[in-house]
Protein backbone atom coordinates (compact mmCIF):
# COMPACT_ATOMS: atom_id res chain seq x y z
CA UNK A 1 0.00 0.00 0.00
CA UNK A 2 2.76 2.48 1.22
CA UNK A 3 4.74 1.80 -1.79
CA UNK A 4 1.82 3.05 -4.60
CA UNK A 5 3.09 7.08 -5.40
CA UNK A 6 -0.79 7.66 -5.74
CA UNK A 7 -1.48 6.48 -2.28
CA UNK A 8 1.31 8.00 -0.68
CA UNK A 9 0.52 11.46 -2.74
CA UNK A 10 -2.94 11.17 -1.00
CA UNK A 11 -1.42 10.62 2.32
CA UNK A 12 0.65 13.21 2.33
CA UNK A 13 -1.61 16.03 0.73
CA UNK A 14 -5.05 15.44 2.79
CA UNK A 15 -3.92 13.06 6.00
CA UNK A 16 -2.68 13.74 8.94
CA UNK A 17 -0.49 10.97 8.98
CA UNK A 18 0.86 9.02 12.16
CA UNK A 19 2.75 6.02 12.62
CA UNK A 20 3.27 4.25 16.00
CA UNK A 21 5.67 1.51 17.03
CA UNK A 22 3.12 -1.05 18.99
CA UNK A 23 5.98 -2.25 20.65
CA UNK A 24 7.00 1.13 22.14
CA UNK A 25 3.33 2.61 22.74
CA UNK A 26 1.87 -0.06 25.12
CA UNK A 27 5.02 -0.09 26.91
CA UNK A 28 4.33 3.54 27.96
CA UNK A 29 1.28 3.16 29.22
CA UNK A 30 -0.43 5.91 28.63
CA UNK A 31 -3.68 5.47 29.04
CA UNK A 32 -5.08 8.33 27.58
CA UNK A 33 -3.36 7.79 24.12
CA UNK A 34 -4.28 4.20 24.06
CA UNK A 35 -7.44 4.82 24.68
CA UNK A 36 -7.82 7.63 21.40
CA UNK A 37 -5.77 4.91 19.90
CA UNK A 38 -8.57 2.13 20.85
CA UNK A 39 -11.16 4.75 19.87
CA UNK A 40 -9.29 5.19 15.98
CA UNK A 41 -8.83 1.56 15.23
CA UNK A 42 -12.51 0.69 17.14
CA UNK A 43 -10.62 -1.35 19.75
CA UNK A 44 -7.81 -2.98 17.50
CA UNK A 45 -5.28 -1.06 18.20
CA UNK A 46 -3.60 -3.63 19.96
CA UNK A 47 -3.37 -5.06 16.02
CA UNK A 48 -1.03 -4.51 13.29
CA UNK A 49 -2.88 -2.34 10.91
CA UNK A 50 -3.86 0.86 8.93
CA UNK A 51 -6.86 2.86 9.79
CA UNK A 52 -8.48 6.17 8.54
CA UNK A 53 -10.19 8.33 11.80
CA UNK A 54 -12.39 11.43 12.11
CA UNK A 55 -10.31 15.12 13.35
CA UNK A 56 -12.56 13.84 16.31
CA UNK A 57 -10.63 10.76 17.38
CA UNK A 58 -13.55 8.27 16.01
CA UNK A 59 -13.09 5.27 13.57
CA UNK A 60 -13.55 5.54 10.10
CA UNK A 61 -12.55 2.41 8.43
CA UNK A 62 -9.79 -0.35 9.00
CA UNK A 63 -7.87 -1.21 5.82
CA UNK A 64 -8.42 -5.36 5.40
CA UNK A 65 -4.77 -6.96 5.14
CA UNK A 66 -6.12 -8.78 1.86
CA UNK A 67 -6.73 -5.81 -0.29
CA UNK A 68 -3.62 -4.48 1.22
CA UNK A 69 -1.15 -6.76 -0.64
CA UNK A 70 -3.69 -6.66 -4.01
CA UNK A 71 -4.56 -3.38 -5.27
CA UNK A 72 -3.32 0.09 -4.68
CA UNK A 73 -7.03 1.55 -6.53
CA UNK A 74 -8.53 -0.32 -3.10
CA UNK A 75 -6.33 2.02 -0.79
CA UNK A 76 -6.90 4.80 -2.86
CA UNK A 77 -10.73 4.08 -2.57
CA UNK A 78 -10.45 3.64 1.09
CA UNK A 79 -8.24 6.67 1.38
CA UNK A 80 -10.95 8.84 -0.21
CA UNK A 81 -14.09 7.49 1.68
CA UNK A 82 -11.97 8.85 4.61
CA UNK A 83 -11.74 11.79 3.06
CA UNK A 84 -15.62 12.46 1.66
CA UNK A 85 -16.40 12.17 5.30
CA UNK A 86 -14.40 14.68 6.63
CA UNK A 87 -15.10 17.12 3.67
CA UNK A 88 -12.84 18.76 1.62
CA UNK A 89 -9.32 20.44 2.70
CA UNK A 90 -6.98 22.05 0.49
CA UNK A 91 -4.02 20.22 0.54
CA UNK A 92 -1.34 20.50 2.75
CA UNK A 93 1.81 22.74 1.49
CA UNK A 94 4.80 20.23 0.78
CA UNK A 95 7.33 19.42 3.33
CA UNK A 96 10.57 18.18 2.98
CA UNK A 97 10.87 15.29 5.26
CA UNK A 98 13.59 13.40 6.64
CA UNK A 99 13.29 10.57 8.69
CA UNK A 100 16.64 9.55 8.67
CA UNK A 101 18.82 12.46 9.49
CA UNK A 102 22.96 11.48 9.70
CA UNK A 103 21.85 7.87 8.36
CA UNK A 104 24.58 6.38 5.99
CA UNK A 105 25.76 10.51 5.58
CA UNK A 106 28.95 11.86 7.51
CA UNK A 107 29.57 12.13 11.51
CA UNK A 108 27.56 13.15 14.15
CA UNK A 109 28.73 15.87 16.83
CA UNK A 110 29.94 13.59 19.30
CA UNK A 111 32.20 11.23 16.17
CA UNK A 112 30.03 8.11 15.65
CA UNK A 113 28.22 7.27 12.62
CA UNK A 114 25.04 5.53 11.79
CA UNK A 115 25.54 3.19 8.74
CA UNK A 116 22.87 2.85 6.46
CA UNK A 117 21.62 -1.34 6.21
CA UNK A 118 19.34 -2.45 3.71
CA UNK A 119 18.72 -6.28 4.07
CA UNK A 120 16.61 -8.63 1.84
CA UNK A 121 15.65 -12.48 1.37
CA UNK A 122 17.10 -13.63 -1.68
CA UNK A 123 14.04 -15.12 -3.72
CA UNK A 124 14.34 -17.72 -6.63
CA UNK A 125 17.77 -16.22 -6.71
CA UNK A 126 16.69 -12.35 -6.65
CA UNK A 127 16.69 -9.86 -3.63
CA UNK A 128 13.05 -9.63 -2.43
CA UNK A 129 10.94 -7.16 -3.32
CA UNK A 130 10.41 -6.31 0.41
CA UNK A 131 13.28 -4.33 2.30
CA UNK A 132 14.06 -4.17 5.93
CA UNK A 133 15.62 -0.82 6.50
CA UNK A 134 18.39 -0.32 9.86
CA UNK A 135 21.33 1.46 11.08
CA UNK A 136 24.27 0.53 12.37
CA UNK A 137 25.36 3.22 15.20
CA UNK A 138 29.33 2.56 16.05
CA UNK A 139 30.66 5.26 18.57
CA UNK A 140 33.89 7.82 17.31
CA UNK A 141 35.97 4.93 19.15
CA UNK A 142 34.59 2.01 17.42
CA UNK A 143 34.78 3.82 13.96
CA UNK A 144 37.98 4.41 14.72
CA UNK A 145 38.46 0.61 15.21
CA UNK A 146 37.42 0.16 11.36
CA UNK A 147 40.27 1.71 10.23
CA UNK A 148 44.07 0.35 10.11
CA UNK A 149 45.90 0.30 13.35
CA UNK A 150 49.35 2.78 12.60
CA UNK A 151 51.35 -0.39 13.05
CA UNK A 152 49.46 -2.13 10.53
CA UNK A 153 51.40 -2.85 6.95
CA UNK A 154 49.18 -4.84 4.64
CA UNK A 155 46.29 -6.78 6.98
CA UNK A 156 44.79 -6.16 10.30
CA UNK A 157 41.94 -7.52 12.10
CA UNK A 158 38.93 -5.56 12.81
CA UNK A 159 38.64 -6.19 16.61
CA UNK A 160 35.29 -8.72 17.14
CA UNK A 161 33.47 -6.58 19.22
CA UNK A 162 33.00 -4.27 16.27
CA UNK A 163 32.02 -6.98 14.16
CA UNK A 164 29.69 -8.35 16.47
CA UNK A 165 27.96 -4.97 15.42
CA UNK A 166 26.75 -6.02 12.85
CA UNK A 167 24.81 -8.81 13.88
CA UNK A 168 21.92 -6.61 13.05
CA UNK A 169 21.94 -7.46 9.38
CA UNK A 170 22.16 -10.94 9.54
CA UNK A 171 18.64 -12.15 9.66
CA UNK A 172 16.43 -10.00 7.52
CA UNK A 173 13.31 -9.37 9.83
CA UNK A 174 11.81 -6.19 10.93
CA UNK A 175 10.45 -7.69 13.94
CA UNK A 176 12.71 -6.70 16.42
CA UNK A 177 11.65 -9.81 18.30
CA UNK A 178 13.64 -11.58 15.78
CA UNK A 179 16.97 -9.22 15.59
CA UNK A 180 19.87 -11.01 16.07
CA UNK A 181 22.02 -8.75 18.54
CA UNK A 182 26.08 -8.59 19.20
CA UNK A 183 25.27 -10.59 22.10
CA UNK A 184 24.13 -13.65 20.05
CA UNK A 185 26.79 -13.51 17.75
CA UNK A 186 29.15 -17.06 17.93
CA UNK A 187 31.83 -16.75 15.52
CA UNK A 188 32.69 -13.00 13.78
CA UNK A 189 35.84 -11.95 12.19
CA UNK A 190 36.83 -9.21 9.13
CA UNK A 191 39.80 -8.75 7.90
CA UNK A 192 40.78 -5.65 6.29
CA UNK A 193 43.58 -5.54 3.32
CA UNK A 194 45.25 -2.37 2.31
CA UNK A 195 46.24 -1.70 -1.46
CA UNK A 196 46.65 1.17 -3.68
CA UNK A 197 48.36 3.30 -1.01
CA UNK A 198 48.94 6.69 -3.12
CA UNK A 199 48.64 10.59 -3.51
CA UNK A 200 45.00 9.81 -3.96
CA UNK A 201 44.02 7.48 -0.81
CA UNK A 202 44.01 3.89 0.43
CA UNK A 203 41.58 1.19 -0.29
CA UNK A 204 40.94 -1.30 2.21
CA UNK A 205 39.41 -4.69 1.11
CA UNK A 206 37.05 -5.62 4.18
CA UNK A 207 36.77 -9.78 3.56
CA UNK A 208 35.18 -12.05 6.92
CA UNK A 209 32.30 -13.90 8.34
CA UNK A 210 29.98 -13.77 10.93
CA UNK A 211 27.58 -16.29 12.44
CA UNK A 212 25.21 -15.40 15.30
CA UNK A 213 21.96 -17.61 16.53
CA UNK A 214 18.89 -16.62 19.14
CA UNK A 215 15.86 -18.37 20.66
CA UNK A 216 12.71 -17.54 19.33
CA UNK A 217 10.45 -14.98 21.61
CA UNK A 218 7.57 -17.64 21.41
CA UNK A 219 9.82 -20.85 21.65
CA UNK A 220 13.04 -20.78 23.37
CA UNK A 221 13.77 -24.26 22.44
CA UNK A 222 13.73 -23.30 18.87
CA UNK A 223 16.85 -21.49 17.53
CA UNK A 224 17.12 -19.07 14.43
CA UNK A 225 20.25 -18.96 13.55
CA UNK A 226 22.12 -16.97 10.40
CA UNK A 227 25.24 -16.93 9.01
CA UNK A 228 26.73 -14.52 6.42
CA UNK A 229 30.00 -13.94 4.17
CA UNK A 230 31.41 -10.22 4.38
CA UNK A 231 32.98 -8.45 1.79
CA UNK A 232 33.51 -5.22 1.99
CA UNK A 233 35.40 -2.04 0.77
CA UNK A 234 36.51 1.22 2.63
CA UNK A 235 38.09 3.87 1.11
CA UNK A 236 40.10 6.34 2.73
CA UNK A 237 41.48 9.77 1.59
CA UNK A 238 45.51 10.33 1.83
CA UNK A 239 45.67 11.33 5.41
CA UNK A 240 43.98 8.02 5.59
CA UNK A 241 40.50 9.37 7.00
CA UNK A 242 37.46 7.53 5.91
CA UNK A 243 35.71 8.96 3.14
CA UNK A 244 33.47 5.66 1.99
CA UNK A 245 32.83 2.28 3.21
CA UNK A 246 30.37 -0.36 1.42
CA UNK A 247 29.95 -3.71 3.25
CA UNK A 248 27.93 -6.86 2.05
CA UNK A 249 26.67 -10.00 3.57
CA UNK A 250 25.51 -12.54 1.86
CA UNK A 251 24.48 -15.41 4.09
CA UNK A 252 21.31 -17.22 5.34
CA UNK A 253 18.66 -17.00 8.18
CA UNK A 254 16.21 -19.46 9.34
CA UNK A 255 12.91 -18.79 11.20
CA UNK A 256 11.75 -21.46 13.22
CA UNK A 257 8.72 -22.56 11.06
CA UNK A 258 10.85 -22.69 7.63
CA UNK A 259 12.11 -25.86 6.92
CA UNK A 260 15.47 -25.03 6.05
CA UNK A 261 17.67 -21.62 6.01
CA UNK A 262 16.75 -19.29 3.73
CA UNK A 263 19.54 -16.83 2.09
CA UNK A 264 19.90 -13.18 2.60
CA UNK A 265 21.64 -10.36 1.41
CA UNK A 266 22.11 -7.21 3.24
CA UNK A 267 24.09 -3.93 2.25
CA UNK A 268 26.20 -1.20 5.29
CA UNK A 269 27.20 1.94 3.48
CA UNK A 270 28.62 4.91 4.47
CA UNK A 271 30.14 8.02 2.82
CA UNK A 272 31.51 11.17 4.69
CA UNK A 273 29.68 14.00 2.15
CA UNK B 1 32.87 -19.11 21.44
CA UNK B 2 30.68 -21.73 19.38
CA UNK B 3 31.80 -22.40 15.60
CA UNK B 4 29.21 -22.93 13.01
CA UNK B 5 28.99 -27.00 12.83
CA UNK B 6 30.03 -28.65 8.84
CA UNK B 7 26.65 -29.53 8.56
CA UNK B 8 25.12 -25.76 9.22
CA UNK B 9 27.84 -24.98 7.19
CA UNK B 10 27.77 -26.81 4.18
CA UNK B 11 23.57 -26.04 4.07
CA UNK B 12 24.73 -22.19 4.17
CA UNK B 13 27.22 -22.46 1.38
CA UNK B 14 24.33 -24.23 -0.59
CA UNK B 15 21.48 -21.78 -0.02
CA UNK B 16 24.13 -18.96 -1.32
CA UNK B 17 24.68 -20.44 -4.30
CA UNK B 18 21.84 -18.50 -6.20
CA UNK B 19 23.53 -14.92 -4.33
CA UNK B 20 26.90 -15.62 -5.59
CA UNK B 21 25.44 -15.88 -9.13
CA UNK B 22 23.75 -12.89 -8.68
CA UNK B 23 26.87 -11.26 -8.21
CA UNK B 24 28.31 -13.37 -10.98
CA UNK B 25 25.63 -11.90 -13.66
CA UNK B 26 26.45 -8.85 -12.78
CA UNK B 27 30.53 -9.42 -13.47
CA UNK B 28 29.69 -11.88 -16.82
CA UNK B 29 28.00 -8.59 -18.13
CA UNK B 30 31.28 -6.57 -17.83
CA UNK B 31 33.17 -9.56 -18.88
CA UNK B 32 31.22 -10.14 -21.80
CA UNK B 33 31.86 -6.57 -23.76
CA UNK B 34 35.52 -7.26 -22.68
CA UNK B 35 35.77 -5.31 -19.25
CA UNK B 36 37.66 -6.47 -16.61
CA UNK B 37 35.39 -6.07 -13.63
CA UNK B 38 37.04 -4.41 -10.98
CA UNK B 39 36.49 -5.66 -6.86
CA UNK B 40 35.23 -1.56 -6.63
CA UNK B 41 33.07 -2.39 -10.02
CA UNK B 42 31.30 -5.30 -8.43
CA UNK B 43 31.18 -4.00 -4.84
CA UNK B 44 29.34 -1.33 -6.67
CA UNK B 45 27.17 -3.57 -8.72
CA UNK B 46 25.87 -5.71 -5.71
CA UNK B 47 25.30 -2.33 -3.79
CA UNK B 48 23.00 -0.88 -5.95
CA UNK B 49 20.90 -4.65 -6.41
CA UNK B 50 20.29 -4.53 -2.62
CA UNK B 51 20.04 -1.32 -2.03
CA UNK B 52 16.36 0.51 -2.25
CA UNK B 53 14.78 1.43 -4.63
CA UNK B 54 12.87 4.86 -4.49
CA UNK B 55 9.53 3.28 -5.11
CA UNK B 56 10.27 0.97 -2.10
CA UNK B 57 11.10 3.84 0.22
CA UNK B 58 8.90 5.97 -1.05
CA UNK B 59 6.84 6.04 2.10
CA UNK B 60 9.53 7.54 3.79
CA UNK B 61 8.50 11.23 2.40
CA UNK B 62 5.58 10.83 4.31
CA UNK B 63 5.54 13.83 7.11
CA UNK B 64 4.61 11.33 10.01
CA UNK B 65 3.52 12.55 13.36
CA UNK B 66 4.70 10.02 15.89
CA UNK B 67 2.34 10.30 18.21
CA UNK B 68 -1.60 9.52 18.01
CA UNK B 69 -2.47 12.78 20.65
CA UNK B 70 -0.35 14.98 18.41
CA UNK B 71 -1.76 13.46 15.47
CA UNK B 72 -5.08 13.79 16.71
CA UNK B 73 -4.70 18.10 17.52
CA UNK B 74 -3.01 18.45 14.09
CA UNK B 75 -6.37 16.93 12.63
CA UNK B 76 -8.67 19.10 14.63
CA UNK B 77 -6.65 21.79 13.91
CA UNK B 78 -6.32 21.48 9.90
CA UNK B 79 -9.63 19.41 9.95
CA UNK B 80 -8.56 16.24 8.42
CA UNK B 81 -8.56 12.85 8.48
CA UNK B 82 -5.97 10.92 10.43
CA UNK B 83 -4.06 7.80 8.44
CA UNK B 84 -3.02 5.62 11.67
CA UNK B 85 -0.29 3.12 11.28
CA UNK B 86 -0.05 0.49 14.12
CA UNK B 87 3.61 -1.51 13.47
CA UNK B 88 5.33 -3.61 15.02
CA UNK B 89 8.55 -1.94 14.74
CA UNK B 90 10.31 1.47 15.08
CA UNK B 91 9.84 3.41 11.36
CA UNK B 92 12.52 5.50 12.43
CA UNK B 93 14.97 2.69 13.49
CA UNK B 94 14.56 -0.84 12.16
CA UNK B 95 11.54 -1.72 9.65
Amino acid sequence: MLTDPQVVQLIRDYFIPVAIDKQTFFGARDREAIALANRMTGGRAINLGVHTASPDGDKINTFSAAAQSSSPAAAVSFLRQAMQQVGAAPARPAQNVDLYPNRGVGALADGSVRLAATLRYVVNGHPSKKPVFDSITLSSAEWEAMLPPKTAETRYDVPEEIVRQFSRVVGPESDTSNLLLPQHVTEAHLTGTMSGHGATGTDIVLSGTISASRPYVNDRNKIMPGFARIEGLLKLDAEGHPIRLTMIFNGTFKMPWAGSPSPTTALVEWRLH
Amino acid sequence: MKHATPFVTSVAVLVMLPIIAIAQEASTRLASHGIAETFEQRMSHEAAVIRATPGESIWQQIPWVFSVTEGQKLAQAEKRPIFLWMLDENPIERC
